[in-house]
């Protein structure tokens, strides 16, 4: 279905045009899912706010992201979609700034601001290039396959890349996510990162595609695979719980992007079912996505309502006062660490597939081997962040209150509460209903293979008689333990402390301490380093004080950002002194200028 | 349902509910035989479950439900990959999923993990996070061995990889290759010896042990009864990728074959903590980057002759 703006409404050679198929269909849904629990959520949330942050602007730009994240996914040429882009870029920047009064917000607010900067440029580049390729700025007219592809499939690969939180261009997304309020991070890294992935789909595998280029797909892949391990390795590290639901998304992005680029790469193999069941996967995989992450963002902010911070070593032992939201989180981790019967596994386990389909039936030995390989990663991935769901729950609802507010933690109101509730039940709905899910998901990835089986035909999972056992199984031995209980209760004592009289809530495992292991596994990529100071060594065995303090330097901003933005710094210095208020400098800069375009345009026709 | 159906659901629910105890009584009884003791016998561990069944329970003043119901969760997570393994030598109840297994038994872990950091004791932190550790490390390598297998067979169904169509004669590298990394992932994962001495007595050094440290009673019992199932699967797992290179068989021998590799499994588990030390933790890494390289050269081998 295609519409358009009436002519007074015009961008320079089009009109507002607007399309919706499956595909736009499909991200649309997710956008509603996501809109109906936050806005639900919202009122409650931002009363707590409201001494700090200036409402009205909250209240004007929430509904102008929902607008505008609905255009982008309808937007028809590529005008149209700048203008919906710039639209949410603006929208969510004054979301993220909400709470202005905080300087590490605002210092976000700007980080964010300028990363989408950077990837407007990439986007617009990309367009007039593909604009001067095709005469046309209507995305169904670009047919720009092999060599022509490539320089304008990069540019958009970075641009949207960029507003994903792909590694390597995923830093502002950890610092921006979290700073927003949580109903807006909750939208963000819910929703709107999938909106760019959306336009990845749109132009490199779907309805076309747009563009294609052989190293294209292998590049998404790559850059998803990096991506998902980047992210979760650092939400090891992190103790803000927002920072840490921030980092995996840019793993779960990773994921979703491991399935389009291996959509795209097994498509340019020729292996049709492979390609489809990745697109499917990926397409599960962004639904999925925004329920559990959506949820868990929801849960951080009725934790950093109730309690009054976020940061994981001042909270612990919340499960005991917030009654709702603690069964809501840990589902939520269930549900992204990809737990049966969840529906993170019915994603993952699709893209299992898909990758193993590319093992088993890549042409050549290194596809198939690095394939296999791939397999291993994501099993790595996953066993990453089953380590550090079970540190994030544990250490704040788990154990003993680590400060005052955890102890005086209250449970969040009743439209919060429902809020979670409801995201909860997708999760669980969208993993038991996941033949009926891929039913539908069949028509959109259809094109990919045309003549192809139907797609809930993949699932051959015994999902049912597995959900059977487990059940009858927990209940039969649910019902014994009651009856147990009955005649024998259960004695409730203090936890076990070698006899030596009560434990304090500063002898239990920190966030920090619980991720030490896996933080030195993999301490080459983190910098990750132990500082130990001890005072009176020369006592030998009795010292005096010892300090240790794990210390990491993120080496992708030591060795790659911090000297381009010095560079940056530098060139910006020494062109400063061209403003230096000399008229006859302004005069022959401008004077320049006009030669060097009059040349150009007569030597470039 | 058939009454083949019926009898391989009943043959597979028995074993599972006697077999974890009796190769537990066979471990304890092989290590009190090597290490010259007389040890009790190999009945012990079924009057030990009756004696926590029967106990009573104490738990921590700290706990949630999280505490009480882990082990529940922990065993029903167990109960279907039972069911799903075809651990026997003969075809399993359930079509199985190599995938739907591996997170299946993360969802024990999670479980665990989470009723360990529930008391707010340190023991307990050491002991989850210390777990958390090894199976990053162990279950890529659990995971890329047999996606050898796998994609060998172009499916992750243990029905069809674990009796392919076509053989080859370099599946006669690829297998003991795999049976090596799995042989190391799984006894990591399982904390058997020598990443994890299941007899230790010091908390500071346990890893599994810590984890369950102020679990008792029907609650241990529970935990006991979940890591002995995971034992006996995991084992006839590893003699289901032993015996590929003779299949097809007849069940019956199959079967025999089976009970006789998850036997022997238990006498080299208990040859290896009759002998061997306990690694240091910072050696761990090194010794699952064999299982992984085996794995990964598994697949090599597969990727250029599949």
């Amino acid at each position: 279905m295609a519409f358009s703006l009436p002519s007074p409404f015009f961008l320079a050679e089009v009109g507002f045009e607007f399309r919706l198929d499956r595909l736009a269909a499909w991200f649309l849904a997710v956008i509603a899912l996501i809109a109906i629990p936050v806005a639900g959520y919202s009122p409650e949330y931002m009363g707590h706010l409201a001494k700090r942050a200036d409402m009205r602007v909250f209240v004007a730009a929430l509904p102008a992201l929902l607008l505008s994240m609905v255009l982008v996914v309808l937007a028809a040429n590529a005008l149209t979609f700048l203008v919906a882009w710039e639209l949410m870029s603006l929208s969510s920047f004054f979301l993220v700034a909400t709470d202005q009064r905080d300087p590490s917000t605002r210092r976000a607010a700007l980080i964010y601001l300028s990363a989408t900067r950077v990837g407007t440029a990439f986007l617009a580049g990309a367009f007039l290039w593909a604009h001067a390729l095709t005469a046309s700025w209507t995305f169904a007219d670009w047919r720009l396959h092999g060599a022509v592809g490539l320089g304008p499939g990069l540019l958009l690969v970075v641009g949207l890349g960029v507003k994903t939180g792909m590694w390597p261009f995923h830093l502002w997304l950890p610092i921006a996510h979290p700073a927003a309020p949580s109903p807006v991070s909750a939208l963000m890294s819910g929703v709107m990162v999938k909106v760019a992935v959306y336009m990845i789909i749109r132009l490199f595998v779907l309805s076309g595609p747009a563009l294609s280029h052989p190293a294209l797909g292998w590049i998404v892949l790559a850059v998803g695979a990096v991506s998902s391990f980047w992210g979760v390795l650092f939400a090891l590290l992190q103790h803000d719980l927002k920072r840490l639901l921030a980092y995996h998304t840019v793993e779960n992005i990773g994921l979703i992007l491991t399935g389009v680029g291996g959509a795209m790469a097994a498509r340019d193999l020729g292996l049709a079912t492979a390609a489809r069941v990745a697109l499917a996967a990926a397409l599960f995989h962004v639904v999925n996505h925004a329920a559990f992450k959506s949820l868990l963002f929801l849960g951080a902010g009725a934790v950093d309502a109730g309690a009054g911070t976020r940061d994981l070593e001042r909270l612990g032992g919340l499960g005991r006062r917030m009654a709702v939201t603690f069964p809501c989180f840990v589902l939520g981790s269930a549900a992204i660490c990809a737990l049966p019967p969840l529906n993170g596994f019915a994603s993952e386990w699709l893209l299992y597939q898909s990758v193993l389909g590319i093992a088993g039936g890549g042409p050549s030995p290194v596809t198939r081997f690095l394939a296999m390989m791939l397999i291993g990663w994501i099993a790595l991935v996953g066993a990453l962040a089953l380590a550090c769901f079970v540190k994030a729950v544990g250490v704040a609802f788990l154990g003993r209150a680590r400060s005052e507010n955890a102890e005086c933690a209250q449970e969040a109101p009743v439209g919060m509460l429902a809020a979670q509730l409801l995201l909860g039940v997708y999760c669980v709905a969208l993993g038991l209903l996941a033949p009926a899910v891929l039913a539908t998901l069949h028509p959109i990835v259809q094109p990919l293979e045309p003549n192809g089986m139907p797609l809930a035909s993949v699932w051959t999972l015994p999902a049912a008689s597995v959900v059977a056992v487990m059940g009858a199984t927990a209940g039969v031995i649910a019902l014994w333990l009651r009856w147990a209980d009955v005649r024998r209760p259960a004695r409730v004592f203090v936890t076990w402390e070698c006899g030596f009289g009560t434990l304090t809530s500063r002898m239990q495992a920190t966030a920090t301490s619980f991720a030490q292991p896996i933080a030195r596994m993999f301490g080459v990529l983190y910098g990750y380093d132990v500082h130990r100071q001890i005072e009176g060594e020369h006592r030998r065995l009795f010292p005096e004080e010892i300090r240790a303090e794990p210390k990491t330097e993120p080496v992708l901003e030591s060795r790659f950002y911090n000297p381009i933005v010095l560079w940056v710094n530098q060139v910006a210095e020494w062109l400063g002194r061209l403003q230096a208020g000399s008229i006859h400098l302004y005069l022959l800069t401008m004077f320049a200028t006009l030669l060097v375009l009059l040349i150009a345009g007569a030597y470039v026709r | 349902m058939t009454l083949a159906a019926g009898i391989t659901w009943a043959v597979y629910v028995a074993h599972g509910l006697i077999m974890p105890l009796l190769l537990a009584g066979f471990i304890r009884a092989g290590k009190a035989r090597l290490q010259n003791r007389r040890g009790p016998s190999v009945r012990q561990p079924f009057w030990d479950l009756a004696k926590l069944l029967g106990k009573g329970e104490t738990i921590s003043e700290t706990t949630t439900w999280v505490f009480r119901w882990s082990p529940v969760i922990g065993t029903a997570a167990m109960a279907p990959i039972a069911l799903m393994v075809p651990w026997l030598g003969v075809g399993s109840p359930l079509p199985g999923d190599l995938f739907l297994v591996v997170y299946l038994a993360a969802a024990g872990k999670f479980a665990s993990g989470l009723a360990a950091l529930d008391p707010g004791s340190s023991f307990g932190a050491i002991g989850a996070s210390r777990e958390a550790a090894v199976s990053v490390q162990a279950e890529p390598a659990l995971v890329i061995g047999l996606a050898a297998l796998a994609a060998h067979a172009h499916s992750s169904s243990f029905q069809v990889f674990l009796s392919p169509r076509q053989a080859g004669p370099h599946l006669a590298v690829v297998i003991p290759l795999v049976i090596v990394a799995l042989w190391l992932a799984v006894t990591a994962d399982l904390a058997r010896m020598p990443v994890d001495d299941p007899a230790t007595h010091l908390e500071l050094t346990m890893i599994h042990e810590a984890l369950v440290l102020e679990n008792s009673g029907r609650n241990l019992a529970l935990v006991e009864l979940a890591v002995g199932l995971k034992t006996v699967v995991l084992f006839g797992l590893v003699a289901q990728v032993i015996l590929i290179p003779w299949r097809p068989l007849p069940d019956s021998w199959a079967y025999l074959a089976s009970m006789g590799l998850i036997v022997a499994g238990g006498a080299v588990v208990a040859a290896a903590e009759s002998v061997l030390v306990k690694l240091r933790w910072r050696r761990i890494p090194n010794l699952l980057s064999f299982a992984i390289t085996a794995a990964a050269l598994a697949c090599l081998v597969v990727a250029v002759k599949g």
